[in-house]
Order: structure tokens, then sequence, then C-alpha cells
């Protein structure tokens, strides 16, 4: 049985960590102790086994995922595809990982949770409301900014921003949530206005003040809200607070570069 | 001419130029997207780690603090990334399972991309806690000293974790008769 301090020394050499007095007393060891010597060479083995693991070439598309990302203002670089509506282009976008399969959470009909009726009780004079209904572009090519997962007081999913064509998608998949959660959304009204909304399951108590977003959640739910970023625009956060009658918590979101 | 290093970039890039951050991309991507592929054990999740690591960097390039290596710091900004998709998607308990099946490999070639193949299952039994140190060392090349600022632990845990990793790393080798005891 070799003792620790020598298998120390050993995995030390083969991390290239050793002083040259060390290496010097490795080598003496090894040429006295045959149980050392097939220790080491245990160890080389292994360490050759791992080396052996091929490097993967990156997909070409990162980089350009990444440029476009920080460059929210340049022209993205991108394969022509059908023309798609946007819900259409984001649920392909946020479908791109298979076990992210939320269809599930749409299946019940999608409420389009728009900001008619309930929405914006209580919404700020001067809000073009028609704009926030129906005038959000189709959106081809949507970038993965931020994700984050939640557990926390009851509140448990997935939050992700992505961005494409000057817009910011901001995805909030729950699969479980208090009864009386709200969310509230917060962004810099100079730079983001919202322009989409739409949540599976219940309908939603909506309000939308200048620079905020509230609604509830009921259970499992996924939220889509679609920010359309404004010229001059500064902003690179959008920041969260999920509250309940006996708990509050914040999280923050990047949106892309750094507004530029 | 010689390349720029990367604080020259990273000082081009703080005074606007976005082709010095491209310089970066270029640089480490490779490195950061195989680092973040052993670590998440699937490609499409490395892809999004490894972008978003870049983005966070990028953001907040003007904390970065000059006295560190830049690979360090945004491996440290990548691992915790890599542990948010864990949690998030859990798939430290079922990423065996998970294992993509390869494609037909040349005769030739088949026992190494096997035994390779093999290898990562192995990498990707190990607990969180090891297998970061491992793929760290053997799969992003970094010192004990980066390991420990990337990880914010201390070097001598480093050390002692990566030992403790290597023997898992060779017992499930063993019992999977990938190598002889």
């Amino acid at each position: 049985m070799i003792d620790e301090k020598r298998l120390a020394l050993m995995n030390a050499e083969m991390d290239g960590e050793t002083s040259p007095q060390e290496s010097a007393s490795l080598r003496t060891i090894l040429a006295e102790d045959p149980e050392a010597r097939v220790a080491f060479e245990d160890l080389s083995r292994l360490a050759g086994l791992l080396d052996a693991v091929p490097q993967v070439e990156p997909p070409p598309e990162l980089k350009a995922g990444i440029l476009r990302a920080i460059r929210p203002s340049a022209p993205p670089h991108r394969e022509p595809v059908p023309r798609a509506g946007w819900w259409e282009t984001l649920t392909r976008a946020f479908q791109a990982h298979g076990r992210f399969a939320w269809g599930y959470g749409f299946a019940a009909g999608l409420v389009l949770g728009l900001l008619g009726l309930a929405l914006f009780r209580g919404g700020t004079p001067g809000l073009d409301r028609s704009e926030f209904v129906g005038s959000m572009r189709p959106l081809t090519s949507l970038t993965l900014l931020d994700a984050q997962s939640v557990d926390q007081d009851g509140v448990v999913g997935s939050l992700e921003t992505r961005a494409g064509d000057g817009e910011v998608i901001l995805r909030l998949q729950l699969d479980t949530a208090p009864p009386d959660l709200e969310v509230a959304v917060t962004y810099d009204p100079g730079s983001f206005r919202p322009t989409g909304f739409r949540q599976g399951g219940p309908p939603s108590h909506i309000a939308l003040n200048d620079n905020e977003l509230r609604f509830q959640f009921h259970g499992r739910q996924t939220t889509l809200l679609a920010l359309s970023r404004l010229e001059g625009g500064r902003a690179s956060e959008v920041h969260l607070r999920f509250r309940t009658s006996e708990h509050e918590f914040a999280r923050t979101l990047t949106t892309g570069g750094p507004g530029s | 001419m010689s390349e720029p290093d990367d604080k020259t970039l990273i000082r081009r890039c703080l005074e606007g130029d976005d082709r010095a951050f491209e310089d970066l991309v270029d640089r480490y991507q490779k490195v950061l997207f195989n680092v973040s592929l052993r670590m998440l054990n699937n490609r499409e999740d490395a892809m999004d780690v490894t972008q978003v690591a870049f983005v966070k960097a990028y953001q907040k390039l003007d904390t970065y603090d000059p006295r560190f290596k830049f690979f360090s710091w945004i491996y440290k900004i990548m691992i915790n990334e890599s542990l948010n998709y864990l949690n998030r998607r859990k798939i430290h308990e079922e990423v065996d399972e998970r294992m993509p099946s390869k494609a037909p490999t040349p005769e030739t070639e088949l026992e190494t991309a096997r035994t390779a193949e093999k290898v990562q299952e192995a990498v990707a039994g190990l607990p969180l806690d090891y297998r970061r140190l491992i793929v760290l060392r053997h799969f992003g090349n970094l010192s004990y000293r980066d390991m420990s600022g990337a990880l914010d632990i201390p070097e001598k845990t480093v050390k002692s974790r990566l030992y403790t990793a290597r023997q898992m790393l060779k017992d499930i080798l063993v019992r999977r008769g990938t190598v002889q005891a």
C-alpha cells in the first residue's frame, strides 16, 4: 500500500506541479519501490486515456451567436428561413432542446394573455397599447443570452432571455408556484418597450406601468414576454421580483450587449 | 507580428473595439466549449453555456481584474453557468442514460473512439465536485492555482480532490472493464 504522500507527489508530478527537488525525489522513489512504480504507471495510463479523448470543434454558429448577442444592433448573420409568425418562431427557438419540450405548457390552449381586458388595469396614460398588442415583428433568430434556474420559496422553474432582431424575449417556465405568486418584470423604459406577452394555462391578471409588467402564475405555467430594444437604450438587464403573501425574492437576467 | 495578449485585447475592447473581443472568442471558444461539453455531456447545452459565458464576460469586462488571467476569470463564469444548467436540468442524475450513440466509425479508429467514449462516460459519472476538477485539469489544462481561482477553493483542496477524483475515475473504469485493476 502506497502512502498518501507519495501518491500526492505522483499526482503533482503528472500535473507538472512539482519542483525540481520533488521530481528528483520521486525518481528515487520510483527507482527503489516497484509498488510505487506500478502505481505511477497506472496514474500515467489514466492520464493518457483522458488525454486521448478528442477535442471537439465548436459548432460554427457558436461564434456568430456570441457576436450577435453582444452586438444587438449589428445585422444578424443567419440562413434564410421561411417566414413564420412570431409565435411559431418563438416556439421553435425555445424548443431547440428536446427535453425542453414545453408544448405541454401550452397544450391547454394558449391564452393570448394580452393586454386588452384585464390588462393594463391602472396602466400608464400615454402608452400606446395598440402597439403592445399587435405589432410584434416576426423573429427569425433568437440567441440565448442568459439562463437561470429558480428553486426558492416554493417557486421552481427556469428563466431565460433570448435576443433577435432588436428584441429580447424573456421566458419564464415554472414547474411549481405558490397559488398567490405574482411576478413583476422591471426594465429600463428608455431601453425597452414591451411588445408582446403570452402565457399558457389559466388567464392571468396583468398590469403594466412605465417600467414594469406584473402578472400572476398559477402553478405550472410558461410565460413569454417580448421587449423591443429602443434606440440609444443602454440597459443590459431586466429584473424580476417573485412575490407571494409570505415571501419575496429577486432575479436579474441579462438582455444582451451593453445597449450600444 | 506577434498576437496581442489577452490584457491588450481586453483594454482595446473596453475602449470600444469589438473586434478585440472577437479575437478573444477565437482564442478561447474551442477550449471553453470542450470543457463545457465534458461537464454537461451534451453538445447543445455546451454551446448554450459557452455562449452565455462569453456574453456575460463581455458585459462584465469592466469588472475584470487584470491581476488574474483572463481565461481563469472566464472559466469561472462558465463553470457557474454549467452548474446553473446542471441544477436546472438535473442532468447529473440521468447523464449516463443520455450519452449519445456514436456515428459509425472506421474500423481502425473504432477501438480508440470506444475507449474515449467510455472515458467520457466515466467522467460524466463522477460527482460534480470531482468531475469539474478532472475536466478543468485534463480538458482545460488549468494549473492548480488557476483551478483554485476558477472554483473558489483553496489550492490544497484542488490537489486533494483531484487525486480523489482520479482514484474514483479509475475505480469506475475498472468496474466497467475499460482498464484493469
